[in-house]
């Protein structure tokens, strides 16, 4: 019985995650230029992955893999924006803003 | 006893940062063996006290500005948990709010916004600048040496939540720093110098 709880919110926790990370590829492709796409990314990143971890822990209870298993979680929400922050800053600073993003702003609203 | 690291010169006691770091890494230690017999807690000690021994001097961060060294765990850990399970909270209302913008298109406005926040520490305007690239809908885009970030929001609201500067207090909690917030009008961001030599 108890096995069945845990396998229950430990499915919930899995298709809410899927569904984030889902959710945040179709963000990438229909978002219009390069800044807007790393904010659907990161949305994989985090709630994605954050989730998933989330239902792994429930399903293996709290105890040494679990535990690993929320280190894992800690360390990808440390590494993730790192990265992320990284590249936007090289695009920025490599003038990408004012090219590429005005020109695509504009041709969507004419 | 006298601990001198070499030239480890930090704001505080060096002694209280060198068994701050060794506790951290035994707890790690603890975590990531999961054996609590004797041997295997004795072995883990006496590494971490010698790798905190090695280490310490190295993890110290140095403002540019004023030349003062900081310790990179000099935090207060009760406020750092709070802050992340704020930090969790604040991840999934704003996840919304982007999975709303990806699936309904009208939403998408994207613009930049720009706020002043000079810590004194530059390990809280790292945390600052990742927390914010952490939460789906905004993205730090360059932070310049006076503390002005420049954040890049996927629509208003996102971006309101962040100007409301409810995280920039926290972590100056965090850091035991005081809280100099204040947002940037659209008029002041012309006068910001532009910075390439970092």
């Amino acid at each position: 019985m108890m096995m069945e709880i845990r396998c229950f919110f430990t499915v919930i926790f899995l298709v809410t995650g899927l569904f984030f990370m889902t959710v945040s590829t179709v963000g990438v492709i229909r978002f219009p230029d390069f800044f807007s796409r790393l904010h659907a990314i990161g949305l994989g990143q985090s709630l994605g992955i954050g989730f998933c971890c989330i239902g792994l822990f429930i399903y293996q209870g709290f105890n040494i893999t679990g535990i690993k298993i929320l280190l894992v979680m800690v360390v990808s929400m440390m590494a993730g924006p790192i990265g992320t922050h990284i590249i936007d800053r090289v695009a920025f600073r490599e003038g990408l803003k004012k090219e590429s993003r005005m020109k695509e702003q504009k041709g969507r609203n004419d | 006893m006298k601990f001198n690291f070499g030239n480890f010169k930090v704001n505080g006691s060096p002694l209280a940062y060198f068994v701050e770091l060794s506790a951290f890494l035994f707890v790690l230690w603890l975590m990531l063996s999961g054996r609590t017999e004797p041997k295997v807690l004795i072995l883990g000690s006496v590494f971490s006290l010698l790798t905190a021994y090695i280490c310490a001097p190295f993890l110290t961060v140095k403002n540019e500005k004023t030349g003062k060294e900081f310790f990179l765990l000099r935090v207060n850990f009760l406020k750092l948990f709070s802050y992340y399970f704020w930090l969790l909270k604040e991840i999934f209302i704003s996840g919304l709010e982007v999975t709303k913008t990806i699936l309904k298109k009208s939403e998408f406005a994207p613009k930049v916004v720009y706020f002043k926040m000079d810590y004194e520490n530059p390990t809280a305007a790292a945390l600052l600048a990742a927390s914010i690239t952490l939460t789906p809908g905004t993205i730090t885009l360059d932070i310049s040496n006076l503390g002005v970030y420049e954040v890049y929001a996927l629509n208003g609201r996102c971006a309101e939540g962040l100007l409301e500067g409810t995280m920039q207090k926290k972590i100056a909690g965090v850091y035991k720093e005081t809280c100099e917030y204040r947002p940037l009008p659209e008029l002041e961001t012309h006068h910001i110098p532009a910075e390439t030599d970092l």
